[in-house]
């Protein structure tokens, strides 16, 4: 093949392959896409137009200078909603410029529903019943799904994105995160339009009795070369979202949704 | 023996070094500035042979001895090359008929 232009690095040489072969190897180091990618193996990108992808297939694409080989999701006319097989959380909409190619010879899952991770409660957790802490960064206002379950005995607390982290930790530390005395602390659950999981998988929240769980609507998780994020994905023990994938809601409706899957 | 890159090779290079990308294997390899030139002159189609003159000249012109390791160096990063796919014989000549003969074998077992 003829020599690319000068200084151009490893980006560039995969868009040239996929340009004049229509195909590029490349060797995968991460753990996001366990078990259907294993660190250290290759996978083939094979160039596919952008409108012809679809749910279930997995894609490369660029971010922040990165080549990412993660599954779609759902999509649109003008973006892919991708996550890792193994990540709580959905990645930044994929757009055509970003686009690479798709990856050649990995199955599609049967349902969608196999990209959602389960519920982290046991039946180890069902004792004491479950009592709920809704935190939030801003005043929701009246929300009549959340005012019947303070009526309950929930909680609501408005607290800042930069001292919510601090606040939860102190909670624990001070004994509160489980009243079975189990020392364990506190399920957490975070509630953004990148959550991976529909909030509908809450309602597993209120049989299971898991002692208390907070949870943390209207903040913004993710790395930080997302743009935006304010906390860090791991911040939480589960990932829901409110609506669609990547979908931004108000805070009072996605509160009233959520508190509704959690009833 | 005239070499070229391989169709699965993608490569970019401005003289002090050229990146080199597998696009079967998904390997990126730098290669520092005399072996970046060795590659330069494999891409435009010079002979290994006519490469080792140019380089001996360059490097050793008066020294035998020297010539000698510095064509010896030469030879084995080419067969390496063609050993990783990354080149392809394109023609034998009568010169390197005999003084390749392993690289030959390895390109027409690859044929």
């Amino acid at each position: 093949m003829p020599p690319l232009p000068p200084d151009r690095g490893e980006l560039s040489l995969i868009r040239a392959a996929l340009r004049r072969s229509g195909r590029a190897t490349i060797r995968v180091t991460g753990t996001s896409m366990l078990p259907s990618i294993v660190p250290g193996s290759q996978v083939t990108i094979e160039h596919k137009p952008f409108a012809g992808v679809r749910a279930g297939e997995v894609v490369a694409f660029v971010l922040s200078g990165d080549v990412f080989v993660h599954r779609i999701a759902e999509r649109d006319a003008t973006r892919l909603v991708t996550a890792g097989d193994s990540m709580p959380l959905f990645d930044p909409p994929v757009t055509e410029d970003s686009y690479l190619g798709q990856v050649a010879g990995l199955p599609v899952p049967a349902g969608l529903a196999a990209l959602s991770g389960p519920l982290p409660i046991g039946a180890a957790d069902r004792a004491g019943g479950t009592r709920l802490t809704f935190w939030c960064p801003a005043d929701p206002g009246r929300v009549p799904a959340v005012s019947a379950l303070l009526t309950a005995g929930a909680q609501l607390r408005v607290v800042a994105d930069k001292d919510v982290l601090s606040q939860l930790e102190q909670l624990d530390r001070a004994g509160h995160a489980d009243a079975s005395g189990s020392g364990r602390r506190a399920l957490r659950v975070g509630v953004s339009a990148a959550g991976r999981s529909a909030a509908g998988t809450l309602a597993a929240l209120a049989p299971a009795g898991i002692g208390r769980c907070d949870i943390l609507v209207g903040y913004r998780f993710g790395s930080p070369c997302s743009g935006h994020a304010t906390l860090a994905p791991d911040a939480v023990d589960y990932h829901v979202r409110a609506a669609a994938p990547l979908a931004e809601v108000p805070l009072d409706q996605a509160l009233d949704i959520v508190a509704a899957a959690v009833r | 023996m005239i070499l070229r890159p391989s169709d699965y090779v993608v490569w970019t290079g401005d003289g002090d070094e050229v990146r080199l990308y597998d696009t079967m294997t998904g390997d990126f390899q730098t290669l520092n500035a005399t072996a970046a030139r060795i590659w330069q002159l494999i891409a435009q189609g010079r002979p290994v042979s006519a490469i080792v003159a140019e380089l001996v000249t360059d490097f050793a012109a008066d020294d035998a001895g020297e010539a000698q390791v510095i064509e010896g160096d030469i030879r084995e990063f080419v067969a390496a090359l063609h050993a990783a796919r990354l080149v392809v014989l394109v023609a034998q000549d009568a010169e390197s008929a005999v003084s390749d003969g392993e690289v030959v074998a390895d390109a027409s077992a690859s044929a």
